[in-house]
């Protein structure tokens, strides 16, 4: 007799695990310095700690920063979850937000030669650019987000724009045509990189079928007047 | 022309973690000289994406008892879903539809999404191919649906002799994950092989392999591989 007790793991076809990116862009300028940078750090903290918990997620779940205060740096190239250790950032300088967005678009675009070269799976790319300002590098802007608009229509990424208090609400409307820019609610922070680690570990788990239902984000998103 | 037919579905563990059940959905019709096999797998995004795949499903399954070609049951059942979806979004009932219609000379297969439809040749020497495979896309979670633009346009659809086949699966893109190497686009022979081989035994009561089937789903080996839903749907020709 035939039975499926007879299959053993070995049988089954072996697929790479699929990745799922995850690219946040992080004004660290002077204006960003004392309480801000403070919740910011404790945030990534938290998200370090809160992603981590998810088996699945660890697995899957890839993330990167740059910043820009003084200067755009990659902070953290990609990494998988499990090996991400929240760093401590500090306040500096301007903010060269045009060159960090350059900075970051070719940081996502290797990381996918890179999926591609060894036949991995992978989820659109999501970009979170978190700002209280404005680009201080005209040398870099518009150009700058004319490319990330771009990259968004071809699909390549999904941008969600937050605004910090003090930001320029209108200018942070123009760095996407999927998602409307969300105001942090105080420093709320923690709640934010809370809903970022339950979003992307849903983002990351077998879905079929694209944008998955958010998680809302009413915990950190100031509701509009 | 006389096949025997097993088919399981299960809810993938992200589903059920997230308190959700199974949006796959699958229906098996036998007419005149004809049997049809139809997988749906609802969007993980749709408010109802289970009733969109258990309607696609059903009403393709149906139309194709009476109509052979592939792109008018879709349209016919996507007239029939928009009838049921009315004034709602229709986005909120996203599924994807996999149809194999088999008759006495061909096997038509007819792909909106990212299903699968593995068939063993004998001529072939028992050798798996996928018919109707899904076009790659550049991202995992991301493929299109019954009800997105064009659908009946980008629809895969192809169709082979029937004579020499004497297997035929279909699966929705959770099962996929672990029988076929995606990257290759082959079938795992060793699975295929027992699976077959487990579907060709109709001494037993149907009841009793779907169950079978089932479990094997839910298995720990399977759950390892993915936490997707999973549904599969296995046909073998009897011998003669």
């Amino acid at each position: 007799m035939a039975g499926l007790d007879q299959i053993s793991d070995q049988d089954l076809a072996w697929n790479r695990e699929q990745r799922t990116p995850c690219m946040l862009l992080l004004d660290v300028s002077d204006s960003m310095g004392g309480q801000p940078i403070q919740e910011l750090n404790a945030g990534l903290k938290i998200f370090e700690d809160e992603i981590k918990r998810d088996e699945m997620a660890v697995l899957r779940c890839e993330v990167s920063l740059v910043t820009f205060g003084g200067s755009a740096r990659l902070a953290q190239e990609f990494v998988s979850v499990g090996q991400f250790q929240a760093p401590v950032l500090e306040a500096t300088g301007n903010t060269p937000m045009g060159s960090a967005i350059n900075l970051a678009l070719d940081t996502l675009r290797a990381r996918k030669d890179s999926y591609r070269q060894h036949g991995i799976n992978y989820t659109r790319p999501w970009l979170f650019l978190i700002t209280d300002g404005a680009p201080t590098d005209p040398e870099n802007w518009p150009a700058a987000g004319e490319r990330l608009l771009r990259e968004e229509r071809d699909k390549g990424v999904v941008v969600f724009p937050i605004g910090v208090e003090g930001a320029d609400m209108g200018f942070l409307a123009r760095l996407s045509s999927l998602n409307p820019p969300q105001k942090l609610k105080g420093l709320a922070f923690a709640q934010f990189f809370r809903w970022l680690s339950t979003s992307q570990t849903r983002a990351s788990s077998g879905q079929a079928g694209g944008s998955f239902q958010m998680p809302s984000q009413q915990d950190w998103a100031q509701v509009p007047l | 022309m006389a096949w025997t037919v097993t088919a399981a579905k299960q809810a993938g563990t992200s589903h059920l973690r997230h308190g959700e059940g199974c949006a796959d959905a699958f229906a098996v019709r036998t007419g005149d000289g004809v049997l049809v096999l139809a997988v749906a797998d609802g969007a993980g995004s749709a408010r109802c994406g289970a009733d969109g795949a258990e309607h696609a499903a059903g009403r393709a399954a149906n139309l194709a008892l009476r109509e052979t070609d592939l792109r008018s049951v879709f349209q016919g059942t996507l007239d029939s879903l928009l009838e049921k979806v009315g004034d709602r979004p229709s986005a909120d009932f996203h599924t994807t539809l996999l149809v194999a219609i088999l008759t006495e000379n061909t096997l038509s297969v007819g792909n909106i999404g990212d299903g699968w439809a593995v068939v063993r040749s004998m001529r072939g020497h028992g050798a798996l191919r996928a018919v109707a495979a899904p076009s790659r896309s550049e991202y995992a979670n991301e493929t299109f649906f019954l009800t997105s633009r064009n659908a009946l346009d980008d629809a895969v659809y192809e169709v082979v002799p029937a004579a020499g086949l004497d297997a035929v699966a279909l699966l929705t893109d959770g099962p996929a994950w672990f029988s076929i190497d995606l990257e290759t686009r082959t079938p795992s022979a060793a699975l295929f092989g027992k699976l077959f081989e487990f579907a060709a035994d109709g001494s037993r009561p149907a009841p009793e392999r779907d169950e079978e089937l089932a479990r094997f789903l839910a298995s720990d080996m399977v759950v390892r591989k993915t936490d997707d839903d999973k549904t599969m749907v296995l046909a073998v020709r009897d011998a003669r």
